[in-house]
């Protein structure tokens, strides 16, 4: 286990921080979130943004993409959308000798960020589609499967309250995003500054952009940060006990929780704490940069049952929870010693 | 490039802190356990002592706090060497001081290569809060049971009803206290009222309901002891008092002699003569005789003021003695009848017919001393169960009937015949009349009896009845 030095991580994080920033500029008020955004990239993961229309969820996903000179395609998901709509399809040609041949025509799925706009919209076949390309970024189609452009992000949005029409995710589909981020409404001062400083809401350009070459750097660099043992095994407790049935699951945990999260989540977990303290500039994770991200993690992952929707209990709540219920350090202490900082 | 001298100073220092905060928590994982330890001791002694005492082995109250002492100290030790083996290991306490100070995992990774590179410093150890309120309740309760279980009188633990016990303090008190006081006012030896107090300490400490006669018995053994010793005192008070009262008759006697006439130095030696040797054979104390003795015999002839200076010495040790009768009656240690009749000589006549006989000179001297002996010694000092032929007669308080006799209690009327079986005869306002001639003797009643058809019976008076009825109402 070998840290990386300050002098390898301080290019890395200075470029990241400085992307953030031309993030946190050209959309205001949304700094937590640019930077749970920025860290699910860093994890090559795909984020859900889950908020009312009009929040900024497509302009953020737009100006991601634009600071990181990443190729961006948006995909408006319909009841009626086909998966070949997505994919791609095969198109009989004709070649210039009169030889006929199925020539493959990409969909818009082949980009490195796809904003796949209000995904509860769409059928399940449809939605079925984002299956592979999600976790194996690649597209088979006719029996050859073709790689995507690395990277390759898919941010989704979809509206919690247009229940007409559309269908829910599967769980399946759920789990394989990295986060699922709510996008709240803005303060008012933030309003009022988008007001006086934009006419018709434009969203200014960025005044630096990050190279490819850099975000190679970041993502090759998230990979050598460290995660210590402690904090792996923490990750690993708390995913085991957010199954109801775990020994160590807290008690509102097996009163609302019919199942709990899969390793995928332990995994995201770990990566993303990984990206959080390379934001940070940390050459290992802490048991701080777990913590925040255990909501958005795990709140789509976290199946409830009907006691919990009597009784109005959401997973972030329980999700907060348990990041409070289980020790960090696994000191295995008695009920009443307690370490206080 | 960083030297590996540094990355192990950096090492040791977040080792040592660790190894620090560690200690600390060990020792309040010791102290826990201990805690928790005793009051598994206390309550095994408690358990131990109340099976103890259930089965009669009861023990002083000492050797039962030493035994509670000695089982909380052995199971709380072993409990704490036990309770340490819970202390977490290293990398444990490198996470716990890494999440305390919010170190980003460095604290964790101080033993990485190139973790001197990035140094952080534990700059304060966190704290270690333990809340033992439970374990201090526990603990209260288990000593509170404990101490229930020690200090508890040893008839809490048999299995007699209450009412078999009820009065056993009272009684125990009351003979404490007389005992006390007459230890206090010396009217009974002092080794005798040691050992009666020691008795009663340990039927009041033993005395237990299983067995309450046995008690009981202890203590009206107790009870005889001091009755009997006190009756044997106020038997040699009252004698010592008696001989007294004759010596001091005599004296007076001897003395108003001397003022009315004059006396020979021979009538004179032979008295004083006789007076020593009824001194020497009265029955008084030793101390009192030399006394009275050496009153007597510091002249080889008596003088009025002689007579005088022993009358007032016999005077007040007859006092002293009347005293100290007086004071056992009050306490009850002997019973009134053992002091009367102390109060006065009641055969000064005799004495003085003794003594005009001695001074006479128609007897032999021995007689007369022998007489004298036998009116002012012995016959007279009759002790609480033996008296003089010619004493009065007199009649003590009752006895207790406390568990000698059923308490008195009037029955009920007795309804031997309701309305309906009763018939009324006649109502007769003078005594029936009764013929001169007895009735021929006919059969009785059996014969002459009906069926009832229900009724009553209607018996008559069967002949030989007759006389018996007759004498009833004369």
């Amino acid at each position: 286990m070998t840290l990386p030095t300050p002098q390898e991580i301080a290019p890395v994080s200075e470029a990241l921080n400085r992307t953030l920033d031309q993030l946190n500029r050209m959309l205001l008020g949304r700094e937590n979130l640019h930077r749970l955004v920025l860290a699910g990239i860093l994890a090559r993961g795909h984020i859900l943004l889950e908020g009312l229309p009009g929040l900024g969820k497509t302009a953020l996903v737009k100006a991601v993409a634009d600071i990181m000179q990443l190729q961006f395609k948006r995909i408006q998901f319909t009841p009626d959308l086909m998966p070949g709509d997505i994919l791609g399809s095969h198109i009989l040609q004709t070649r210039p000798d009169g030889t006929r041949d199925l020539v493959f025509q990409p969909g818009p799925v082949f980009c490195n960020i796809l904003l796949a706009d209000e995904i509860n919209r769409a059928s399940p076949k449809t939605q079925s589609a984002m299956l592979e390309t999600m976790q194996e970024r690649s597209v088979t189609l006719l029996g050859t499967t073709r790689p995507l452009p690395q990277p390759f992000f898919v941010l989704a949005s979809q509206n919690p309250i247009e229940l007409e029409g559309t269908y829910p995710l599967p769980e399946a589909q759920l789990d394989r995003f990295l986060f699922r981020l709510n996008v709240g409404g803005l303060g008012v001062d933030t309003l009022a500054g988008i007001l006086t400083g934009r006419r018709h809401g434009t969203i200014p350009a960025p005044g630096w952009r990050l190279s490819q070459e850099m975000l190679e750097q970041c993502l090759a660099m998230a990979d050598r940060i460290v995660l210590p043992e402690a904090v792996a095994r923490w990750i690993a407790r708390l995913v085991a006990a957010s199954h109801p049935d775990s020994p160590e699951a807290p008690a509102r945990i097996r009163t609302y929780v019919r199942y709990g999260a899969s390793p995928r989540a332990a995994i995201a977990l770990a990566e993303s704490a990984r990206a959080l303290a390379l934001l940070a500039g940390r050459p290992s994770v802490g048991f701080e940069d777990v913590r925040t991200l255990v909501e958005p993690v795990l709140n789509h992952r976290l199946i409830l049952n009907y006691q919990a929707r009597l009784d109005q209990v959401t997973p972030s709540v329980l999700a907060e929870e348990l990041a409070g219920a289980i020790d960090v350090a696994g000191l295995n202490l008695p009920a009443d010693v307690e370490v206080k900082p | 490039m960083h030297t590996a001298p540094q990355e192990t100073s950096h090492h040791a220092e977040i080792d040592r802190q660790a190894r620090l905060f560690r200690n600390r928590l060990r020792e309040t994982l010791a102290g826990r356990g201990a805690l928790k330890g005793g009051i598994a001791g206390v309550w095994a002694a408690g358990l131990i002592l109340l099976a103890a005492r259930l089965s009669g082995c009861h023990g002083q109250a000492p050797q039962r706090w030493l035994l509670l002492m000695l089982t909380a100290a052995t199971v709380a030790l072993p409990a704490a060497i036990l309770a340490t083996r819970r202390t977490p290991p290293h990398r444990a306490i490198l996470a716990a001081l890494d999440a305390a100070g919010s170190a980003g995992g460095l604290v964790m990774c101080s033993g990485a290569d190139g973790a001197a590179a990035w140094p952080v410093a534990v700059s304060r150890l966190p704290g270690i809060a333990w809340r033992p309120s439970r374990a201090l309740g526990g603990l209260a309760v288990a000593l509170l049971f404990c101490a229930s279980v020690i200090l508890l009188p040893t008839r809490f633990f048999s299995s007699a009803s209450p009412e078999a016990t009820r009065g056993l303090e009272s009684l125990v008190g009351e003979l404490a206290e007389r005992v006390a006081q007459a230890e206090a006012e010396a009217l009974l030896p002092e080794p005798l009222t040691a050992a009666l107090s020691n008795h009663l300490e340990q039927v009041a400490e033993s005395g237990d309901a299983t067995d309450p006669a046995r008690t009981l018995e202890a203590l009206d053994h107790i009870a005889e002891e001091l009755t009997k010793s006190a009756a044997e005192q106020a038997e040699a008070l009252a004698t010592e008092h008696a001989a007294l009262q004759a010596t001091l008759s005599l004296t007076e006697q001897l003395a108003a002699s001397f003022e009315t006439e004059a006396q020979t130095d021979a009538q004179m030696a032979e008295a004083a003569a006789a007076l020593e040797q009824l001194l020497s054979q009265a029955p008084i104390s030793p101390s009192l005789a030399g006394n009275l003795l050496a009153a007597v015999t510091g002249t080889n002839t008596l003088s009025a003021a002689t007579l005088q200076q022993l009358a007032d010495m016999l005077r007040e040790a007859g006092l002293n003695c009347e005293g100290q009768l007086m004071r056992l009656e009050d306490l009850k240690l002997v019973e009134a009848p053992a002091c009367r009749g102390s109060g006065s000589c009641t055969n000064a006549q005799a004495c003085a017919a003794a003594l005009a006989q001695l001074l006479e000179g128609s007897g032999p001297d021995a007689e007369a001393a022998a007489a004298l002996a036998v009116i002012c010694g012995k016959p007279g000092a009759g002790g609480v169960s033996r008296g003089r032929g010619d004493a009065p007669l007199t009649w003590t308080d009752p006895s207790s009937r406390e568990g000698a006799a059923f308490k008195d209690d009037s029955l009920g009327t007795a309804h031997l015949f309701t309305d309906g079986q009763a018939q009324l005869q006649g109502v007769s306002a003078s005594a029936p009349e009764v013929p001169d001639t007895p009735a021929p003797v006919t059969a009785g009643a059996l014969e002459t009896a009906t069926p009832s058809k229900g009724g009553a019976p209607q018996a008559p008076i069967l002949p030989r009845h007759r006389e018996t009825v007759t004498r009833f109402f004369e």
